[in-house]
C-alpha cells in the first residue's frame, strides 16, 4: 500500500505539470477519488505551485541593458572568450613547461645518481681497473706482478742487459722520475735463477733511483722489459676460481656441484659444512677440474645460484717452470759427463771413488727439480674452483631489503637537498604540472567524457 | 505572435531587429534562471550578457530542428555551471559552516535585496521561497526553476540538462517533497 501511494505521489507531481499519459491520468484521477491522503498530497502541490509563484521576477538593471544592447558584440564578451583563450594557451604552455621539466629533472637526476654510483664503484671493494703499464722510458723492468682482481695475470720475460747499457737507461729513468720493479744480480748467467714466483720472487721491493744506482755502481742490474699479458694457451698457468653464491636449498646445490665435477672429468677435493648459532647455513667446496674444462665448469656453477661474489686467479709459473727445465738439462749434461768417464773404465779406483761422490748429489738435484717439474705439471693441468655457498635468509634478506631501501631513500633526498638544481626542477615541475592540471581540468573532463560517449554510441 | 524559431532564422539572415526581439523576450528569463541557480546578481546579469554574446557568435549552429528555447536554456546552463566552477576554485579557501553544518561560500559582495531589513520585508513570502530554493542541491534547483517559472516541458528540460526523461521527473518530484516541507508554514498562511 506504502508502494502504491509513493507510485501516485510521484505521478501525482507529473499530473499537476500535464505530463502523464492517458493510463497514467486515469490511474491519478481515480485513486484521488478513493484516498483522502493522496488528495491532501495533491492539494498540498496546488498549494506549493501558488507559494512558489510568489517569487519576485527580477529585471536587468537599464544601464546594463543598455550597455549590452548597445554591445551585442561588444569588448566586454570577446573580452570572456579571449580570456577563455589565454587560459587555454597558459594552460597548454604550463603543461608542456611541466613535461620538459620533468625530462630536464630526471635528466639531471639520472646523471647525479649514475655519478655518484660510480664514485662508491670506485672506492669500494669492487675497484677492478686493469693498472696500464707504458714503457715509454725504455727502462726495462721485469718480473709479475700478482693476478689482479679480475684474474688476468700480467707477465714479464726476463732479458739481460749490459752494465753500461744499464747505465744508458739508468739515466732516462731518472728524468722520467718513474720508478718501477727490478731486480738486482751479482751473476749475469744466474739471473734466471733469481727469478722467482707467487711472492717469494725477487722483485718485490720497489726500489729508489738512488738505490738503483748504487746497484748499477756494484754490478750488473738486470732489467726485464714487460711483456704482453699471458694468453693462457702457451704459457704455464695455475688457474684458480672462487665463487660465492647465494642459493635456497645448500643440500641440493652440493649434489649438483658433485654431478658437475664429475660431468667435466674432476673430482670433489674439499667440502665443509657449517651452520652458526643464528642457523644459517654455509659451506665450502673445493672442485678440481682438468683445465680445459675449467671455463665450462665455471659457468655452470654460476648457475646454481645467486653470484654473489665471483673471482680467477691465474698464477703464471712460465719462467719458474723453465727454469727448472733449463736447470734440469745442464745438471743433466755434467752428469752424463761423469757418467760416461765413469764407463770408459781408464780410471783408478780412487778417481772413481771421487767421481761416484760428485755424481750422487747431482743425481740428486735431478730427482729434485723432476719431482718439482711433476708436482707443477699437475698444478697445471688441474684447475681448483673454491666455492662458498650460504643459504637465503628470508627474514635476513628483507631485513636487509628494508635496510638498503631506507639508504637509497636518505641518499635520494640528501642528494636532493644537496643538489639544489634538482630541487628547483621538482619544485618548478610540480608548479607548473599543478597549474596546468587546474587550468586544463574542464578541458580534460570534457575530451574524456567525449571519447566515451562517442565510444558507448 | 511570431515563433523565436522564426526569429532567430531571420536574425541567421542578417537581420539585427530580429536579434533585438529576441533580446527583449529573453533578457528577463535569462536573468531570472541565472539569478535563481547562482544567487548573485551581478553574477546573473554577468551570464545574461555572455549568453547572448554566445548567441551572437553562435548562431549559425542552430537549427531550427530544435525548439529556440530549449537551445538558449542549454546555453544559459552551461554559463551558469561554467560560473559555479570557477566560483568554487575562487571562494575554495573562504569556505564556512552555517549553524546547521552545511558548508557555503562567502562571497565578497554579499546581495543585499532579498536580505530581511525590515518586519515588513520578513513577512514576504517571496523571501523565504528563495531561501528554499537556494538550499536546493544544484540539479534540483535547475529542474524546478525551469518547469515552475519558466514553464518548459520535462523533455525540454531534458534536453537542457542532458539527462533523461524519467530522471528529470524524479528530479522535479525530489525538489518539489524538499520545497514543500521547507515551505509548509508559509503555505498554511496562504489559507
Amino acid at each position: 500500500m506504502i508502494f502504491i501511494h509513493s507510485k501516485i505521489k510521484k505521478l501525482i507531481s507529473a499530473y499537476l505539470d500535464n505530463e502523464v499519459n492517458d493510463r497514467e491520468k486515469n490511474l491519478v484521477e481515480e485513486h484521488l477519488k478513493k484516498c483522502t491522503f493522496c488528495r491532501k498530497y495533491y492539494e498540498s502541490l496546488q498549494k506549493l505551485s501558488s507559494t512558489l509563484d510568489k517569487y519576485k521576477e527580477e529585471d536587468l538593471s537599464p544601464d546594463l541593458e543598455q550597455r549590452i544592447k548597445f554591445n551585442f558584440l561588444g569588448e566586454r564578451y570577446k573580452g570572456v572568450a579571449k580570456m577563455k583563450n589565454k587560459r587555454l594557451i597558459f594552460g597548454i604552455s604550463s603543461g608542456a613547461l611541466a613535461i620538459l621539466l620533468t625530462f630536464v629533472f630526471v635528466g639531471h637526476m639520472y646523471d647525479y645518481l649514475r655519478h655518484s654510483a660510480q664514485g662508491r664503484l670506485q672506492g669500494g671493494v669492487y675497484s677492478s681497473a686493469a693498472r696500464e703499464y707504458e714503457p715509454t722510458t725504455g727502462v726495462r723492468t721485469h718480473g709479475r706482478l700478482g693476478a689482479s682482481a679480475d684474474g688476468i695475470g700480467e707477465q714479464y720475460s726476463p732479458a739481460l742487459v749490459s752494465g753500461k747499457q744499464n747505465k744508458n737507461d739508468l739515466e732516462r729513468f731518472k728524468s722520467s722520475g718513474d720508478t718501477r720493479w727490478i731486480t738486482t744480480t751479482d751473476n749475469s748467467s744466474a739471473a734466471w735463477q733469481s727469478v722467482g714466483y707467487a711472492g717469494g720472487g725477487s722483485f718485490d721491493k720497489p726500489l729508489s733511483v738512488s738505490a738503483i744506482e748504487g746497484a748499477a755502481q756494484e754490478g750488473p742490474i738486470v732489467i726485464v722489459e714487460p711483456y704482453l699479458p699471458a694468453t693462457g694457451k702457451e704459457d704455464k698457468l695455475i688457474r684458480n676460481a672462487e665463487a660465492t653464491l647465494e642459493v635456497e636449498n645448500i643440500q641440493k646445490v652440493y649434489d649438483d656441484i658433485v654431478k658437475i665435477g664429475k660431468g667435466n672429468n674432476g673430482y670433489l677435493a674439499a667440502a665443509n659444512f657449517n651452520e652458526s648459532t643464528s642457523g644459517k647455513v654455509s659451506a665450502q667446496i673445493i672442485l678440481r677440474v682438468p683445465k680445459e674444462k675449467f671455463e665450462e665448469t665455471i659457468t655452470e656453477v654460476r648457475k646454481l645460484g645467486q653470484v654473489k661474489k665471483f673471482s680467477i686467479n691465474s698464477i703464471d709459473i712460465s719462467q719458474d717452470y723453465n727454469a727448472l727445465v733449463s736447470e734440469l738439462n745442464t745438471i743433466k749434461t755434467v752428469y752424463d759427463k761423469i757418467a760416461e768417464k765413469l764407463k770408459e773404465k781408464k780410471t783408478d779406483i780412487q778417481q772413481a771413488v771421487r767421481l761416484e761422490s760428485q755424481l750422487t748429489p747431482i743425481a740428486k738435484r735431478i730427482e729434485v727439480i723432476r719431482n718439482k717439474i711433476s708436482q707443477y705439471d699437475n698444478l697445471i693441468a688441474v684447475s681448483t674452483i673454491t666455492i662458498n655457498l650460504y643459504e637465503v635468509s628470508w627474514k635476513l634478506m628483507i631485513k636487509e631489503s628494508i635496510k638498503e631501501t631506507k639508504q637509497h631513500f636518505a641518499a635520494f633526498v640528501s642528494g636532493l637537498l644537496k643538489n639544489s638544481i634538482g630541487l628547483f626542477l621538482l619544485l618548478a615541475m610540480v608548479c607548473t604540472a599543478l597549474i596546468a592540471l587546474a587550468v586544463l581540468k574542464p578541458k580534460i573532463v570534457k575530451v574524456v567524457k567525449m571519447i566515451f560517449t562517442k565510444k558507448s554510441s | 505572435m511570431r515563433k523565436d524559431e522564426e526569429i532567430m532564422m531571420e536574425y541567421r539572415a542578417g537581420s539585427m531587429v530580429a536579434l533585438e526581439e529576441i533580446f527583449q523576450r529573453y533578457k528577463k528569463p535569462i536573468l531570472n534562471y541565472a539569478f535563481k541557480l547562482l544567487s548573485s546578481f551581478a553574477d546573473a546579469e554577468d551570464v545574461v550578457g555572455e549568453v547572448f554574446y554566445i548567441l551572437t557568435s553562435r548562431k549559425d549552429s542552430y537549427e531550427p530542428v530544435a525548439k529556440f528555447s530549449t537551445w538558449i536554456y542549454t546555453i544559459a546552463h552551461n554559463v551558469a555551471i561554467d560560473r559555479i566552477r570557477r566560483r568554487r576554485k575562487i571562494f575554495f579557501f573562504w569556505q564556512k559552516n552555517d549553524k546547521d553544518g552545511n558548508s557555503y561560500e562567502e562571497l565578497d559582495m554579499p546581495d543585499t535585496r532579498f536580505m530581511p531589513d525590515s518586519s515588513a520585508q520578513e513577512n514576504d513570502i517571496s523571501f523565504y521561497v528563495k531561501k528554499a530554493i537556494d538550499r536546493l542541491p544544484f540539479n534540483l534547483k535547475e529542474a524546478i526553476v525551469l518547469r515552475q517559472y519558466h514553464n518548459l516541458s520535462y523533455d525540454e528540460i531534458a534536453a537542457v540538462l542532458n539527462c533523461s526523461l524519467s530522471k528529470v521527473k524524479i528530479l522535479i518530484f525530489r525538489a518539489k517533497e524538499a520545497l514543500r516541507k521547507e515551505l509548509l508554514p508559509y503555505m498554511e498562511e496562504l489559507r
